[in-house]
């Protein structure tokens, strides 16, 4: 290795800024800086993990209880709108289904139209608010499960309503005129 | 308390003087006189006292590195804390089958380097404007050396040799300043600097004296004699 002298100024100058800027040595203290921080992290670990356990299941319980909980509502008086009699109206089948293409089949529908829960098992009788306090009385009584079904009757409780009418849609088909095109002669 | 010795020869840093003997040797009675492999052993049987031993034996090194890397003694300081906690809680690990040294350095040069980036990441932002493109992590932000007249005093012009050729420094690129840097610490073999740096001995040289090649060149454009 040559010295400063020989090897040029510009080399000396290196070499010293370099070892002034390396040569540097830490704090005093870094053996028990570094025993200290060792036995920091396990304690900081046990105490991370049961809060993060505690907190995860606050967070479950609370989602769990607000999403379970019944909502107290009064039941809807529309439901029995829709369950009360009317004549079915007379329409007119309409036009022929779209082709399915091959190898697809169409879905299936329901032979047999479900009624709804309501008239099957009842009204909700376990339920008492302003809205039907007073017609609790005429809830009819629940089916047995093998009854036949009936249809019920709330007449009296809700005033008939007109049958809706649906007129069958006219379409008149379009006709296209054939369209007819004339040679023009080209005089010389 | 036990003392532990280090029997090891000391050190020859390859680019500047050799160093002086920087560890004390223990002659207390009780002194015990093992490897680090020995007090690896110790403390992978549960030894604390072991375990300080070579962090005593070891954070001069292990500090100088981490300094390289991120140029700051107070961020060194924490890097160093840090290899020092990380090889400690995978000691388990270590198998012997290269030089805890070694493998210690390792650790503490991706630690410094995860610090750089993310030291880099906020000086970027903080930079942002007045950066230019040369580098890409903190040294890089300090502002270049202007064109301007030297001093021709010859203690003034020393100092501001001094100066400038730190500023100059620390504008090197990334892989000429590590190189150059980790040469300079004083604690670390082309070896132990190659095993750090991922590159063979020979690209190591190579990379330290193209860095002395660029100082040297941009000195001299700033107006500088190599008497």
């Amino acid at each position: 290795m040559h010295s400063n002298e020989e090897r040029g100024r510009l080399d000396g100058a290196i070499d010293r800024a370099v070892r002034g800027m390396m040569q540097i040595d830490p704090r005093p203290g870094l053996r028990h800086r570094v025993e200290g921080r060792h036995a920091a992290r396990p304690g900081g670990a046990l105490w991370i993990g049961p809060a993060t356990a505690a907190a995860a299941l606050s967070a479950v319980i609370l989602v769990s209880w607000t999403l379970l909980r019944t909502p107290d509502v009064p039941p809807a008086p529309q439901s029995r709108i829709a369950v009360s009699p009317a004549p079915a109206p007379d329409v007119r089948p309409g036009p022929p289904e779209p082709m399915t293409p091959q190898g697809q089949t169409p879905r299936p529908t329901s032979l047999h139209p479900q009624p709804p829960a309501e008239a099957v098992f009842g009204p909700r009788r376990d339920r008492v608010s302003a809205a039907n306090v007073g017609r609790v009385a005429e809830v009819a009584p629940a089916a047995a499960p093998d009854a036949p079904y009936e249809q019920p009757s709330f007449a009296g409780a809700v005033a008939p309503i007109a049958p809706i009418l649906i007129a069958p849609i006219e379409i008149a088909p379009i006709t296209i005129a054939p369209l007819t095109v004339s040679a023009i002669p080209i005089g010389r | 308390m036990k003392s532990y010795v280090d029997r090891r020869s000391p050190h020859i840093f390859p680019t500047s003087p050799p160093v002086a003997e920087s560890r004390e040797r223990v002659t207390a009675p009780d002194t015990l006189v093992v490897t680090d492999l020995e007090l690896v052993r110790l403390a992978q049987a549960g030894d604390t006292e072991a375990f300080g031993a070579l962090v005593e034996r070891n954070r001069r090194a292990v500090f100088r590195a981490a300094l390289a890397a991120v140029g700051s003694p107070s961020e060194a300081d924490d890097v160093a804390q840090e290899a020092f906690v990380t090889a400690w809680r995978k000691l388990s690990g270590f198998r012997g089958e290269s030089q805890f040294r070694t493998w210690l350095l390792s650790i503490t040069w991706r630690k410094a380097i995860d610090r750089r980036k993310a030291v880099s990441r906020w000086l970027k932002l903080a930079a942002s404007s007045s950066r230019d493109e040369a580098g890409d992590d903190m040294f890089d932000v300090v502002e270049q050396v202007p064109s301007r007249e030297r001093p021709q005093d010859a203690v003034m012009e020393s100092q501001a040799l001094q100066r400038d050729i730190r500023k100059l420094i620390r504008s090197l690129p990334r892989k000429l300043r590590d190189a150059l840097l980790l040469a300079g610490t004083g604690e670390h073999t082309y070896e132990e600097i190659g095993q750090m740096l991922g590159a063979p001995v020979g690209t190591v040289k190579w990379r330290v004296a193209e860095a002395r090649r660029v100082l040297k060149r941009k000195l001299a454009a700033m107006g500088y004699v190599d008497a």
